[in-house]
């Protein structure tokens, strides 16, 4: 019995360890994931209140994206002391729907990818149309 | 007369194994689920995120080739302005197609406009049910007014609330 109750209590001690281990493992990849979807929408918001964001004069009309200023985005962001790359791809409808992009190098497939879509307006042929903007984050 | 021995096993020991393993259980459980909602949260934020875009994007877009926003002719036909610009039954399909491009997949948005006691409001998809999560922005739609003599400026209330 003593042999019994040792044995036991090893493997006790043992499943312990490996649930605490399990656990900080889970955990640290929840907390990526939360940080990346968190990034991702960061960027976004970033993107279209002020990298794209159409110009009238000296007036930044936020929510407001210029498509011609896709192009010349640096599709490397730093947030928070850790660098993410971006890939930015347009819809907007004006009669039919335009896509424009995807701008920016693909994902790589064995990284973790955050992809959101905001809905925006599309400065295009001097009107103002109704848009998606579709980016998609990765840490480098 | 019995007598009970120091090293012998009885019901107190196998109590306490089996106690010490539903411990080992449960802590595990606890473990797990510490912080796993941090993925959720995350997925909220971006919905609300949406929410305000949703609203920036009925209120900043033209409708077809009329030179007024969503809101701007929705507010227009609030007020009840004479003759509008966009007739009523046209707006009401033009902002449904503008929701059915907006809508998140698998959610609702309801677009909320009000004044006084006259409101407009549309909802797509379909009115969610009572438990569904509600992500909301709102603000203030201002038009300025044409009458005789001077212009005057009117403030209509507007709401986006995304269901899921």
């Amino acid at each position: 019995m003593r042999i019994f109750k040792a044995v036991v209590s090893a493997l006790l001690v043992i499943t312990f360890i490996a649930l605490l281990l399990s656990a900080y493992t889970q955990y640290e990849t929840n907390m990526s994931i939360a940080g990346l979807v968190d990034a991702s929408s960061s960027l976004t918001n970033h993107i279209a209140l002020n990298t794209l964001a159409y110009e009238e004069g000296s007036y930044v009309k936020e929510y407001v994206v210029d498509p011609q200023k896709i192009p010349l985005l640096d599709f490397m962001q730093e947030i928070g002391g850790e660098n993410f790359a971006f890939q930015v791809t347009l819809r907007y409808t004006a009669a039919t729907e335009h896509v424009l992009g995807p701008y920016g190098s693909d994902p790589p497939a064995e990284k973790a990818v955050s992809s959101i879509s905001v809905p925006v307006t599309v400065f295009d042929n001097y009107r103002f149309e109704t848009g998606k903007m579709e980016v998609k984050v990765w840490r480098v | 007369m019995a007598s009970l021995r120091r090293d012998e096993s009885g019901v107190s020991d196998v109590l306490a194994i089996a106690f010490m393993l539903l411990i080992a259980i449960f802590a595990g459980v606890l473990l797990h689920a510490y912080r796993l909602d941090a993925v959720t949260s995350a997925a909220d934020r971006q919905l609300q995120l949406k929410a305000e875009y949703v609203y920036r994007t009925l209120e900043l877009s033209q409708i077809e080739n009329y030179s007024l926003s969503y809101f701007e002719t929705i507010a227009e036909n609030l007020l009840g302005l004479g003759e509008t610009v966009v007739p009523e039954n046209y707006l009401a399909e033009k902002i449904d197609n503008a929701l059915s491009y907006l809508t998140p997949p698998n959610c609702s948005t309801e677009v909320e406009l009000t004044k006084d006691n006259r409101s407009w409001i549309q909802t797509f998809p379909n009115q969610p049910g009572p438990t569904a999560t509600q992500f909301t922005f709102s603000g203030t739609v201002t038009i300025i007014v044409a009458e005789a003599g001077e212009n005057r400026v009117a403030q209509v209330n507007a709401r986006v609330t995304i269901f899921r």
